[in-house]
């Protein structure tokens, strides 16, 4: 993105970082329990969980800062656990940017090639680099209070970049910053993330940030990596209830299986009876817990022809309890008869598309791909939307 | 001193400031009434009297000014007490400096039981300890007897009566004047800042003087301006522990005024260690720049 950028498009020689059976433990609690993660070199891997799941103490093990009480960290085949920060070679972007108030911004973006001893025209050269990189070519000689939220960011981001670590770590570093200006620094990171080949682990309790950055995603849950896959693997394929629940929204609807085909589940939810095309490793009788996104939901009149409910396997009868108006979409809460509450989301594709209303007889139908089958009854559902509902209650509320 | 930059820098706010403003000089200058009449009374008057009297008595002019900067007597207790003030503030500071370091990053355990020790001698008057001090430091003083018995020494030191007796007294008491306001910075310094030190390659003594020190520079300044101008002033500890050739300004004020009634010279070194004391701390607030360096404190 700036011609005669002194940083190359990739650090070659080094390779993935390998975590085995990480654990902290602090005197009564357990930060860490057990993780083990391979991030490959190059991705860009978030560690996505609520407040207080263990992703920043992961974080500054890798960093240095908070010695394991237990596991290994590898990085390019070099073990990390022994050596001291300031010999890892990890570049990091604090969650408050941490500049030295002290220092201007080129001094601050010197101040690792300094330790590293660089001549003093090469430091001049690189940092002006990773200035332009950043889209600041003439902020060096200002201090950080001089710099807006926005900027800092950018200074913590050249400064953590111009050595050129082939790790870079970054503990919710937009946490600060109002929403325009975080889907802003969003797309830039990825820019430089794409741009410089650097692996990048980054920490948020934003899933939003999560699903639109990462290649990989770890959904943490006290201390423990609930699901590792790509962000459509976890959206659409979510392996527990709390990943269901804590990217995006989902309905838990309790069943129990009657019978187990090729391809697929048949179950029954009080009256109804439904399919699932997956193959969980569940057997007849067995009580499972039906998942299903708002939005791949139908929901129509009860008298509704026929000919409408083509193409949807799964139908489920109910009465509108509310209706929320979000815009682009209604968002429908509907009572079914068995005591589930669903949340049904249409695309509101026309102006004249009737609005369904509160007490109305309805059915809800959605297909037997769009659908996940978790063991497990449903209180555990109902358990963990209330958690998953906290969650994205911190989140908008921007606690970290 | 960020807000009168920031109100500086943004016009919309000037505009409102006239009206807001009056409000709050209004305000202020209620709030500030008692302690300003409070100062005029017991601060102002005394010391305007003062310095009417080293331009009126024995007679109208300057002579008692003229007198102190001539005669070596008056020159050299002058030069005694930059000294001693200067030695003082220098031994505070090295001996201050780590303990503060060990306190701002020690348990809390440790920062209560460090400033409990610190803080113990202001449990007892400063005639008391400095007497203290006498019976430590002479020459069949425990100091030496411990020393003699250890087979250190064989003849007793000279601790007292000296400006090694002064440098002791001073230094203790002084010692928390120093210690606090490297303390109190110190412990504000945010840990994120040496982490990142670290984090970018500095070893342990690089993130010091890279980081840490200049972070604690602003308690530096406060603690040594705070001791040397309290030195300057000082009285019991030199007049105790000082042999003849330790006198300082306080002390030689109070033997012009109070043993030979010279009110002239007594009221002129008086301004001298007045104006001195006000031109030090301007300047020092002026060429460090002090509002740069806690403006970036936060
Ligand atoms: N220094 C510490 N002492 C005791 N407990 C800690 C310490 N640091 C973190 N914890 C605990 O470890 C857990 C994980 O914390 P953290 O890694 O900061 O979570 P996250 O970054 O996901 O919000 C929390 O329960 C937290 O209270
Ligand atoms: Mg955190």
């Amino acid at each position: 993105m700036s011609s005669g950028s002194g940083i190359p498009a990739a650090v070659a020689g080094h390779g993935d970082l390998q975590i085995r059976n990480l654990r902290k433990t602090y005197s009564n609690v357990i930060a860490v329990d057990d993780v083990s993660l391979t991030v490959h070199q190059g991705e860009f891997l978030t560690l996505l969980g609520p407040s207080g799941s263990g992703k920043t103490t992961t974080l500054m093990m890798i960093a240095g800062f908070v010695p394991p009480s237990g596991g290994t960290i590898v990085l390019g085949g070099r073990s990390l656990t022994v050596l001291p920060p300031h010999k890892r070679d990890i570049g990091m972007v604090f969650q408050h940017y941490a500049l030295f108030p002290h220092l201007t911004v080129a001094q601050n973006i010197a101040f690792p090639l300094e330790m590293r001893s660089l001549r003093k025209s090469e430091v001049e050269r690189r940092v002006q680099a990773a200035l332009d990189l950043v889209r600041l070519p003439d902020f060096g000689a200002r201090y950080p209070r001089e710099l807006s939220g926005g900027q800092q960011q950018r200074i913590a981001l050249a400064r953590a970049i111009v050595f050129e670590p082939s790790l870079l770590l970054m503990d919710e570093p937009l946490g600060a910053l109002d929403k325009k200006l975080r889907e802003h620094m969003q797309l830039e990171i990825k820019t430089i993330h794409h741009d410089l080949g650097v692996t990048v682990i980054y920490v948020t309790h934003d899933q939003e940030e999560a699903l639109v950055m990462s290649d990989r995603i770890a959904v943490f849950n006290h201390g423990k990596i609930e699901q590792l896959g790509s962000p459509s693997d976890l959206y659409d394929r979510p392996a527990t209830p709390f990943v269901a629940d804590f990217l995006g929204e989902s309905n838990f609807i309790p069943a129990t299986v009657t019978a187990v085909e090729m391809h697929g589940l048949r179950l029954r939810y009080d009256r109804a009876d439904l399919v699932a095309n997956v193959a969980p490793a569940v057997a007849v009788g067995d009580n499972v817990t039906v998942t299903v996104r708002p939005e791949k939901t139908l929901i129509l009149p009860v008298e509704a022809p026929g000919s409408e409910r083509i193409g949807r396997e799964n139908w489920i009868c109910g009465t509108i309890a509310d209706v929320v108006y979000l815009g682009e979409s209604r968002k429908y809460l509907v009572h079914l008869s068995g005591g589930v509450t669903l949340i049904a989301r249409q695309q509101a594709t026309s102006i004249d598309m009737p609005m369904l209303q509160p007490e109305q007889e309805v059915v809800v139908g959605w297909h037997a791909n769009d659908c996940v089958v978790l063991p497990g009854q449903s209180e555990a559902g109902a358990e963990v939307t209330s958690a998953g509902a906290e969650a994205r209650e911190m989140t908008t509320r921007g606690v970290a | 001193m960020a807000t009168t930059r920031q109100l500086a820098d943004q016009p919309e706010v000037g505009a409102l400031a006239p009206t807001s403003l009056g409000r709050m000089r209004l305000g202020t200058t209620a709030l500030v009434l008692p302690a300003s009449l409070f100062l005029l009374i017991t601060f102002v008057y005394p010391v305007g009297l003062l310095l009417l009297r080293s331009v009126s008595f024995p007679t109208w002019g300057i002579e008692n000014y003229a007198t102190i900067f001539q005669e070596t007597i008056y020159l050299r207790v002058l030069a005694n007490t930059v000294v001693i003030s200067g030695a003082v503030t220098l031994i505070t500071l090295l001996l201050g400096y780590p303990y503060a370091y060990l306190m701002a990053t020690g348990s809390p355990l440790t920062q209560r039981a460090m400033a409990f020790v610190v803080l113990v001698p202001f449990w007892t008057s400063i005639l008391v300890r400095t007497y203290a001090w006498l019976v430590l430091l002479q020459r069949r003083g425990l100091v030496n007897r411990t020393l003699e018995w250890s087979g250190l020494i064989t003849e007793p030191l000279d601790l007292v009566h000296n400006r090694i007796g002064v440098y002791i007294g001073m230094t203790q008491v002084l010692l928390p004047f120093m210690v606090f306001p490297l303390f109190a910075v110190m412990s504000r310094i945010d840990r994120s800042h040496l982490q990142a030190a670290s984090n970018l390659g500095a070893p342990p003594t690089q993130v010091f003087i890279r980081v840490f020190l200049p972070l604690s520079l602003p308690g530096v300044i406060a603690g040594v301006l705070l001791v040397f101008i309290l030195s300057l002033g000082y009285y019991i500890t030199p007049a105790l522990l000082g042999g003849p050739r330790d006198i300082m300004i306080a002390q030689l004020i109070q033997e012009q005024i109070g043993e030979f009634g010279e009110w002239g010279i007594g009221a002129a070194l008086a301004t001298v260690l007045l104006i001195g004391t006000v031109l030090l701390a301007a300047l020092l607030n002026r060429f460090i720049k002090l509002d740069r360096i806690w403006g970036g404190q936060t």
